[in-house]
């Protein structure tokens, strides 16, 4: 029986550009928010538990009324940047990352947190600027929660559910993506066919974890 | 020249309290910072290498202003060129020996074989902090700092997590250093043997303030004796008919000595005391050297 791979390779890109725009935009935030002395941190660390409590539905039904054409924003990012993001593969790449950051920002900023202070001031007293600490002295000593991070996020928008269904439709090759071809082929009763998506979705999840704990292992974490 | 007359609010166990510091420290001077805890020895030490921002206050080294509140002038951290050793250390857990030092060299890296040589360091280029002894860690630490030739020496209690013995070598080889490299080197440390042993001057810190600051003779000179006092924890108490034996843990021996019965009762286990002897000067030997003879011929010129 032939099946189409198309959904599969469409949730594999989609969760490979969650996953690095998250981890380029998650580490200087959550160091941020790990070093930071400001009232508002209450506010951000809930912001960033939002999207873990909301369910994906929720979070698509605002996002679709956002980005809608004829809404404000939607009108804005249509006549301006010629951007539709509903129905669209980019606007489901921006709803994946904001639904994916408390799975990349909550095991970094914990990683941070739990560092000794003394870290960065022994590379303060050594001369080095906060990029260089963050990037030579605090990054490495955090690999194993940024690993977590990937893995998490990688795993979470590769299986997503609700918010793709909600802001993208099922348009084939756009935004059909392999946990909605299962659930149309269920909904059609295409055992067979579900079965296949389920086996391959499962099988390619599991590469995945065995893919990102080998190249982890590699790097020394433990 | 190191002038610093700052002040800081700082919350300590008994509720916040104003630290207020003024003090001068000479170029190429070893001094203690001793006093209890709380006292404001580490924020001290921590406002001088920048990490922590005075109230008010001006620091001046050596003819250039770091910290002015007033002219609103705080050099960072980065451009004070002080040497910070860590009581935890801080050596940076994913890099070896050698890439934490060429981490701290930059430029300087062509001292780095030099430095390692010369702490001892040349066999553990490879391993990572992890694996080092504590007495090793610490000579890491310095290490680091060195390569960077730093003007100021900081030492916040660097030696407290270490045994005796490694202490005492740890203790030599730093002055060693401070004179080597021509450092100005200050020590928080709560250990008046340590002072004696590795400080030309002392700051005694206590109610917020510097309260003594002098030779570590000077400071401490009055409880000074040329009698013999140990202080020691009686660890048993062996009374007879005519006497009672009184043992007390002095450092890593045991002394006994024989009191009156009737002076008995205002001893117990567990209690601090002083042994003193009331006339002859005692007899000082280096331990390394006392093997059984020469404790034969000790015993035998004493009698």
């Amino acid at each position: 029986m032939m099946i189409d791979l198309t959904p599969m390779i469409l949730s594999f890109k989609l969760a490979l550009l969650c996953t690095v725009i998250l981890t380029v935009i998650g580490i200087p935030v959550a160091y941020w928010l790990s070093s930071s002395q400001t009232y508002l941190k209450v506010f951000f660390r809930s912001a960033i538990m939002l999207p873990l409590v909301v369910p994906p539905s929720v979070l698509g039904f605002y996002l679709l009324v956002l980005w809608s054409p004829l809404s404000p924003m939607g009108r804005i990012l249509e006549q301006q940047f010629h951007l539709r993001l509903v129905f669209s593969f980019e606007g489901l790449v921006i709803a994946s990352v904001i639904a994916g950051i408390p799975f990349m920002l909550n095991p970094l900023i914990a990683g941070f947190e739990g560092l000794s202070p003394s870290l960065k001031e022994a590379s303060s007293t050594l001369g080095k600027n906060d990029l260089e600490t963050l990037l030579r002295v605090l990054l490495p000593s955090v690999r194993p929660s940024l690993f977590i991070g990937i893995v998490m996020t990688f795993i979470h928008t590769f299986g997503e559910f609700g918010l793709v269904l909600m802001l993208g439709g099922k348009i084939p090759g756009k935004t059909l993506t392999a946990s909605i071809a299962l659930y149309d082929h269920v909904e059609s009763l295409e055992y067979s066919q579900a079965h296949i998506y389920a086996a391959v979705i499962t099988f390619s999840a599991f590469l995945s974890l065995v893919f990102l704990f080998m190249l982890s292992k590699k790097s020394g974490v433990r | 020249m190191i002038s610093m007359k700052i002040s800081k609010k700082i919350f300590s166990s008994d509720g916040p309290r104003t630290l207020s510091v003024d003090l001068d420290i000479n170029r190429r001077e070893f001094i203690s910072f001793f006093g209890p805890s709380g006292a404001g020895k580490t924020t001290t030490l921590r406002m001088l290498a920048g990490l922590t921002k005075p109230d008010s206050g001006t620091i001046v080294v050596n003819g250039r202003t770091w910290f002015d509140s007033e002219k609103k002038i705080n050099l960072p951290v980065q451009k004070r060129n002080v040497g910070y050793v860590f009581q935890n250390y801080a050596l940076f857990p994913t890099m070896t020996v050698r890439q934490n030092l060429e981490y701290a060299a930059g430029k300087n890296a062509a001292s780095i074989d030099m430095i390692m040589l010369m702490m001892g360091l040349e066999a553990f280029g490879n391993v990572l902090p992890a694996r080092l002894s504590g007495g090793q860690r610490q000579r890491v630490a310095l290490a680091r700092t060195l390569v960077r030739a730093p003007d100021i020496l900081l030492l916040d209690e660097p030696l407290s997590a270490i045994d005796h013995q490694m202490r005492c070598t740890l203790q030599g080889e730093i002055v060693k250093l401070h004179r080597q490299f021509n450092l100005t080197s200050i020590i928080i440390t709560h250990d008046i043997t340590e002072i004696f042993t590795m400080a030309d001057m002392v700051a005694v810190f206590g109610n917020g303030a510097v309260q003594t600051h002098g030779t570590p003779d000077a400071v401490f000179g009055h409880h000074l004796s040329t009698k013999f006092r140990v202080t020691g924890k009686i660890v048993a108490i062996k009374t007879s008919d005519v006497a009672s034996v009184i043992t007390v843990q002095a450092g890593g021996s045991q002394t006994k000595v024989v009191v009156d019965v009737e002076q008995t009762d205002q001893f117990c286990a567990g209690q601090d005391v002083v042994v003193a002897a009331k006339a002859f000067a005692p007899l000082l030997l280096p331990l390394h050297k006392i093997n059984s003879i020469d404790l034969r011929i000790a015993e035998c010129n004493t009698i």
